[in-house]
């Protein structure tokens, strides 16, 4: 057995871009649409993407990767050829490799854009020792996609996975110890998904009805079904009065809500979907959202 | 004081502590200061009671003044679960790595997030003289 099968794979999924990395490469840094990933506190890859309006020129973005990481950060980026193991592995790319080299350090990247769906993406492998971590690098590759045919936002990340469909976008993103908090809008509406742990600290004080109403200033009138063991479900209509609908216009409400919470006992978690719209929302896509929302 | 003594007092450059990589810190064990007192409540949680150490310039004011300078200032800190958990597992024998595997273990959360809260944790408690690292 080579090295290579011995190791474990986990995927990674973020803001549109997914992928396959050794599991003990954890992510270090995580942006809007980028990643930094880390093993043993040493940085091995990071991963930054975009999509681009009107032309793309490797050329160009190379020029200006190298002149504001030399002036930031002192490294110097060179063009080099693709490495031949690589380049059956990005041929559906417009692809430029590079090299560089900074203060005791240095690494191979790649400059890949999709015609398809209009991403770049710059990927920077780290270390002096890329040769020997090659076929790790060629299977990260091979695993990566920046877009898929339903234009949906997979999610898997931090013991979390999801699937936000077609058009909601990604707005704003928070990971802290013990809470998570990802925010998806689309027009008028928007999904909140929530997580909280551990749930076992959490619940010793408060049923997870008490601590659903405090944290989301609901009341058990809300419930839109009986409680059943760990779900929770509310559903909020607004006041069809005039002086309430211009109240939430002026001060741009969301009035239609539908809430789901839940425990999950597996990984000690509380998780909860909310979402919010001006106009009448759709349940079965609700229902959707709640049912691909785990943790793992 | 004199002039001279003023300015290089002024200008003296501060002392420096050695900046330890994330990684050498990860491999340090927490060791409780030998000066508090420990106190486990009913329901498990744990008080602890440490002194606070009066400013320099405060002390000198007071002896200024003609106060004598009190050094029995104590502060009462009572943990929750989560904190009583990481401080019952500081016995100078694990480090602060292994101390973030065993709560993510215990509470099943993620590495990173068991790394970010235990950290700012022994953070706090250093800051404060609870604790010291070896």
């Amino acid at each position: 057995m080579d090295a290579i099968s011995k190791i474990k794979w986990d995927k990674i999924a973020w803001n549109g871009i997914q992928l396959s990395t050794p599991k003990d490469w954890q992510v270090g840094v995580i942006g809007m649409r980028y990643l930094l990933l880390e093993k043993d506190t040493n940085p091995v890859m990071e991963i930054k993407w975009n999509k681009i309006k009107g032309n793309f020129s490797h050329k160009d973005q190379i020029r200006r990767l190298a002149s504001v990481q030399k002036k930031n950060i002192g490294k110097t980026i060179k063009n080099r050829p693709i490495p031949m193991a690589w380049e059956k592995i990005v041929k559906g790319y417009q692809a430029q490799a590079f090299s560089w080299y900074g203060k005791g350090i240095e690494g191979t990247g790649l400059l890949l854009f999709c015609q398809k769906c209009k991403n770049a993406t710059l990927i920077q492998f780290y270390g002096n020792d890329i040769q020997r971590r090659d076929n790790i690098h060629k299977k990260i590759l091979s695993s990566f996609r920046d877009h898929n045919e339903q234009q949906q936002i997979n999610i898997d990340i931090f013991n979390i996975k999801a699937v936000i469909p077609h058009p909601f976008q990604l707005l704003r993103h928070r990971f802290e110890a013990g809470k998570y908090e990802l925010e998806f809008t689309a027009k008028s509406q928007k999904i909140t998904l929530h997580r909280w742990a551990a749930a076992s600290f959490l619940l010793k004080k408060h049923n997870l009805l008490e601590f659903s109403n405090s944290w989301f200033g609901l009341h058990e009138k809300d419930l839109s079904r009986p409680k059943a063991g760990n779900v929770l479900e509310y559903c909020i209509e607004p006041d069809y009065g005039f002086v309430a609908r211009l109240y939430n216009s002026i001060m741009r409400k969301l009035p239609y809500q539908f809430l789901r919470i839940w425990q999950e006992n597996v990984n000690n978690s509380i998780l909860a979907v909310n979402m919010e719209g001006k106009k009448q929302l759709n349940p079965d896509l609700f229902d959707r959202i709640c049912l691909d929302y785990e943790t793992n | 004081m004199t002039g001279y003594a003023l300015i290089m007092k002024l200008t003296r450059q501060k002392r420096t502590s050695p900046t330890l990589t994330k990684k050498e810190s990860l491999e340090y064990s927490p060791i409780k200061n030998p000066d508090i007192t420990e106190k486990r409540l009913e329901k498990g949680e744990m008080m602890i009671t440490y002194h606070i150490s009066t400013r320099p310039w405060i002390a000198n004011l007071m002896r200024h003044i003609g106060r004598r300078e009190n050094n029995n200032f104590k502060k009462k800190i009572q943990l929750d679960e989560l904190g009583t958990t990481v401080w019952d597992m500081m016995d100078g024998k694990n480090s602060v790595k292994q101390i973030i595997n065993k709560f993510a273990t215990k509470y099943q959360v993620h590495p990173k997030e068991a790394e970010v809260s235990v950290t700012s944790f022994i953070k706090i408690l250093g800051k404060r003289g609870i604790i010291g690292l070896k």
